[in-house]
């Protein structure tokens, strides 16, 4: 199949928080399905580190207790979470027999990770994580690695688990190809649970998508999915389709026929399913 | 010549005349009750049933096979007939505290209802529970709450982020919170750029940064409000989802059952409990039934409710016809009280009020309770349980740990049921007696003793009854019919059985067993009615089957290993006779008694006691005869001789004084020196005056010296003395009786030791005179004279011995 994917290192970004621990499991479970290697990350945010060292530094926890800062005590704190997030990648790579690493490194947390991205063939993130107080929509750093990285994103989330059927919007881009590629190997083990997504203006642009993905998917021995139709494409629509289909996995090619981030994420708010971008 | 004749051959036994009998054959006659006699047992168990004060339960004591429980179960079965059918009971869960389940006592028939209203109302209820919560109507509601906990908490953080950002901060999340970081040239302030800042804004920085801390301070202390307040109303919601989903279907049942509060309080105590968990209990649903079908989901649902909610019906009544009468056949303690089952869940044992199971005395609450007391007593605790059932009048149901107090983990402790039950032991008589000596709660308990008698009367009447019971017990057990000669022969056999002429065997039991065995000699005869001969074939296959000993000791004897005479004479030594019991099978053997006397200083020693081969009664029967001998016989004098007695070959232990008279037999013979036939044997026992008293066994005694004599060859001379009064027992086999009739074997009645001596000697006993002297040639002369002669020997031989003392001391 053209634009075969080759997926072999995913990248973790991990804080030991809930939400990463999800992302852990979903890449976890994607690892298995690609028998890719597990790399875990953890950044420790240079910016807390350097304003706990202004003198008037302040935490107010989520307890809403406000305690002053101590020195080396945020260190402390980034190297017990750090070890706790190692554990819990060594303990799902170890439960699933995959391979895996883990890394410390410090700095902006975006950066660190879109920096750690050329090794990587497929990012999994949390989709919330730089403010700590909103719970919907579009985290900072997700939203920064969306825009800079290039590779494959997994936006995932606390309540999110990684399922089938696969959703594969299909326009028939080379990121499109690849993205019908990963629908039709995560559905390896569920042939009918492949369902594409397909949007034109016409029957016979239709018909000509229909031919392109049977085409593809006859190259790898795959069977007919299902196809459905999505027009216009917007959050709203999409989200219909994937609750029509009960979607475990929605698999976007980028640039996205949505328009611009907003599109974007305008649809995460409504999604409650995990979002794969191919790049 | 011996005053004493033998017994004519209708003496021998009693014989039932068939022509006595007026019908050909079972078949023709009116069948009686299976029990006969025991006019006593049958008016206690009438009174013990129908009385109604507490402690009056009945104990129905007699030996087996004598109808106790056929009796009793007749009898239960009639009263309870008459009596109201009691209630159903049922447990259902407490809701306040499960380990404390309640009772429901309900009328008859009313359990299993309220049971099946119970079960189809959760079955309802497990579908539209879930599509209550799962309706349009609760999510849009539901997400309403959410929306606006949401909103508002982010509504205001978003404030706060808004504020930090106007004023140069932003918010970084750190491992336990949140900080402010000043904002230059789009990235956070270092202390060094902080301390390149003017005083005064630095100041205004951390004044900024204090503010926004207490801002978020206050939002996050603000968060577990709104959050309980959600929590709340999310509760309210489910609470009044439920209401709406269930309290229709409530109603209905609430309807029906109107007229009985405790139902009515139940079902109210449901509906609130679904109100407040039942939401939680679909949630626990869910976890458990991951991953099932729906219809496997909607069946795992109702069983979850069903643990909570449903009615565990105990007892049902529905299909009983007045009071019930309970037999339990395995009376442990949880058989009788009940029991609390549990089931593993996790590895852990659990338990809930459905695991409740119902014992004997639940059954049987309102009626009657039939035990067998060996049972009860056997298995461990069940007699105190009962006991403490019967006096509490409530059953409380417990583990044997929580009765014991050994275990102190928390377990069910069920409502007590309160009690009302009349129990009927069966049991034997030992037990009866040893219960009321050791337990005295037994007689506060068991006030009604119902004594079953082994043996009735042998009378025109107990006759009568006695083929009726014979015709209804062919009946029941379904036999061919039986002619009146083989009826005729089973009433003998009655006699037989008891060992007594005048009397039949109240044991229906043994009478049932020669009944379907003579069926079965019929059947290999191809008879299609029972005769005598099938009967007498019965008798004799029976025997046959048990009497293995028997014929290897005959055949020890006849062998010459173990030695007994039955012709000639022989001084000190007689046929004594012995019953043995094997099992439930009896016989008799003759025993050779010696006697050897020497001067002594009046002593009669029994070898057997010497050697504790003796029992008690056996040595006093020795000493009995010994102060006979010492009354009868020159009383003036000292009695100067040593005896002893003993029952020779014999390796096991003698009880019993039926052998005295022969004892003193062989004593006096051996004293007067005075030989006595051996083709006699002699039992019975004796008094100090002479006088020969019954014994038992006779029969058995009889044939087992016969059987010795017949098998050596009758002579005509042999025969056996018994003592008068058991001329009565005397129901002799056939061939005995046909034996004697030809005068080949006779049997003396004797009252006397002298009507005895004169039979084995054929000396006159001789009596004494005026001058206390004996007749010239009679044996009590004999061992008068040899007496005195033994003092007067024993005289000089003490005189001279004095002499020598004297000599030795003047010397």
């Amino acid at each position: 199949m053209r634009g075969k994917p080759e997926i072999r290192r995913i990248l973790v970004a991990l804080d030991a928080s809930p939400d990463s621990l999800a992302a852990l499991e979903a890449a976890a479970k994607l690892a298995r399905h690609l028998q890719a290697e597990l790399v875990g990350l953890y950044v420790e945010d240079i910016n807390v580190l350097r304003v706990a060292e202004l003198p008037f530094a302040r935490q107010v926890t989520f307890a809403g207790d406000v305690r002053p800062v101590k020195p080396g005590e945020v260190e402390a704190q980034f190297r017990a979470q750090a070890d706790r997030a190692k554990s819990a990648l060594a303990r799902v790579a170890n439960r699933s027999h995959l391979r895996w690493s883990f890394r410390v490194s410090r700095g902006q947390i975006a950066a660190e990770l879109i920096a750690a991205t050329p090794e990587m063939d497929l990012i999994t993130i949390a989709r919330l994580g730089g403010s700590p107080l909103v719970k919907r929509g579009l985290g900072r750093t997700a939203r920064a690695v969306l825009a800079e990285a290039t590779l494959p994103v997994l936006l995932l989330g606390r309540q999110l688990h990684l399922a089938l059927p696969a959703l594969v919007l299909f326009d028939d881009s080379n990121a499109a190809k690849t993205a019908l590629a990963l629908g039709f190997r995560l559905s390896a083990e569920k042939p009918d649970s492949l369902v594409v997504l397909l949007t034109a203006t016409s029957p016979d642009e239709i018909q000509q998508l229909k031919k392109t993905v049977r085409e593809h998917l006859a190259e790898a021995g795959g069977k007919e999915p299902r196809f459905r139709i999505v027009s216009p494409i917007d959050a709203s629509n999409l989200s219909q389709a994937c609750a029509d289909e009960g979607a475990g996995v929605l698999i976007l090619p980028s640039p996205s026929l949505l328009h611009g981030d907003t599109g974007l994420e305008a649809l995460l708010v409504q999604l409650e399913v995990p979002v794969l971008i191919v790049r | 010549m011996p005053s004493v004749k033998c017994l004519p051959p209708e003496k021998l036994s009693r014989r039932c005349d068939p022509k006595q009998l007026t019908f050909e054959t079972t078949a023709e006659l009116h069948h009686g009750p299976e029990i006969i006699g025991q006019a006593r047992a049958v008016e206690a168990v009438q009174f013990g049933i129908s009385i109604e004060h507490d402690g009056y339960n009945i104990y129905a004591l007699g030996p087996t096979g004598t109808g106790k429980q056929f009796l009793v179960e007749h009898a239960l079965q009639a009263q309870a007939s008459r009596r109201s059918t009691p209630q159903d009971l049922c447990y259902v869960n407490n809701f306040d505290d499960a380990t404390h389940p309640k009772r429901l006592s309900l009328q008859a028939g009313t359990g299993v209802t309220l049971k099946r209203d119970v079960e189809q109302l959760l079955e309802e209820i497990s579908t539209a529970l879930p599509a209550a919560f799962e309706s349009d109507e609760y999510q849009a509601r539901r997400n309403a709450i959410e929306e606006e906990f949401e909103q508002r908490s982010e509504t205001r953080f978003a404030k706060i982020q808004q504020e930090a950002e106007a004023r140069g901060f932003t918010m970084l999340k750190t491992p336990v919170g949140v900080m402010f970081a000043p904002i230059k040239d789009g990235q956070t302030m270092s202390s060094e750029a902080l301390a390149d800042l003017p005083e005064d804004e630095k100041q205004k920085l951390q004044a900024d940064v204090e503010d926004l801390q207490k801002a978020l301070q206050r939002a996050l202390q603000e968060l577990p409000r709104w959050q309980r307040k959600r929590r709340h109303q999310v509760r309210q919601l489910d609470h009044e989802t439920t209401e709406a989903a269930i309290g229709h279907l409530l109603e209905e049942l609430r309807l029906k059952y109107e007229a009985l509060p405790e139902i009515v309080s139940f079902l109210e105590a449901v509906q609130q409990d679904f109100t407040e968990h039942g939401r939680d209990l679909l949630h626990a649903e869910e976890k458990a039934g991951n991953g099932a079908q729906s219809s496997a989901a909607g069946t795992l649902r109702t069983s979850l409710l069903l643990r909570r909610y449903g009615v565990n019906a105990l007892v049902d009544h529905s299909e009983s016809m007045g009071a019930p009468v309970v037999f339990e056949h395995n009376p442990t303690f949880h058989n009788l009280i009940g029991r609390i089952d549990h089931i593993s869940q996790m590895g852990t044992l659990v338990t809930d009020f459905n695991l409740i199971r119902p014992g004997a005395l639940h059954r049987a609450n309102g009626g009657y309770l039939i035990l067998e007391v060996r049972k009860v007593l056997q298995n461990a605790f069940a007699w105190e349980g009962l006991k403490r059932a019967l006096k509490a009048k409530e059953i409380r149901i417990e583990s044997l740990g929580q009765a014991l107090s050994l275990t102190s983990t928390v377990s069910l402790e069920p409502e007590p049921a309160p009690l009302e039950v009349k129990v009927v032991l069966l049991g034997d008589r030992f037990i009866y007696y040893l219960l009321c000596a050791l337990d005295p709660e037994f007689e506060e308990l068991f006030k009604v003793a119902a004594d079953f008698d082994d043996v009735i009367d042998r009378d025109p009447q107990n006759q009568q009854s006695f083929v009726q019971l014979i015709a209804a017990l062919v009946n029941r057990e379904e036999l061919r019919p039986f002619d009146r000669s083989a009826v005729a022969k089973i009433i003998e056999q009655s006699s037989r059985l008891v060992g007594d002429a005048e009397k039949l065997t109240a044991r229906t039991a043994s009478i049932v067993d020669l009944l379907r065995e003579a069926d079965h000699w019929a059947g290999t005869n191809e008879h299609d009615v029972v005769n005598e001969n099938d009967v007498a074939r019965a008798i004799e296959a029976q025997v046959f089957r048990s009497d293995r000993v028997r014929q290897r000791l005959l055949d020890e004897v006849l062998r010459g290993s173990i030695y007994i005479d039955t012709d000639g004479d022989s001084i000190g030594q007689v046929n004594g006779l012995s019953v043995l019991k094997l099992g439930s099978f009896t016989f008799g053997r003759p025993n050779r008694i010696s006697a050897r006397v020497r001067i002594g200083k009046g002593d009669v020693i029994d070898i057997e006691r010497e050697v504790d081969l003796g029992g008690p009664i056996h040595s006093k029967g020795v000493l009995i005869l010994s102060s006979f001998l010492g009354a009868h016989y020159a009383p003036e004098q000292p009695l100067s001789l040593s005896a002893s007695l003993v029952f020779e070959q014999s390796y096991g232990g003698i009880e019993g004084d039926s052998a005295s008279a022969a004892e003193l037999c062989a004593l006096l013979s051996a004293i007067g020196e005075t030989p006595l036939k051996q083709s006699l044997a002699i039992t019975g026992s004796i008094n100090q005056h002479g006088k020969i008293q019954p014994i038992g066994g006779v029969n058995e005694k009889i044939e087992g010296f016969f059987d010795l004599c017949k098998a050596r060859g009758l002579t005509g001379e042999q025969g056996v003395l018994i003592p008068k009064p058991n001329v009565q027992h005397l129901m002799l086999r056939h061939d005995v009786v046909e034996a004697a009739s030809q005068g080949e074997f006779h049997i003396y009645p004797v009252d006397t030791i002298e009507q005895c001596l004169e039979l084995l000697s054929d000396l006159p006993a001789g009596k004494r005179d005026a001058e206390g002297n004996y007749p010239e040639s009679s044996f009590n002369q004999r061992v008068d004279q040899r007496l005195r002669a033994m003092t007067a020997t024993q005289l000089s031989w003490a005189r001279a011995a004095r002499q020598e003392d004297n000599d030795e001391r003047q010397a």
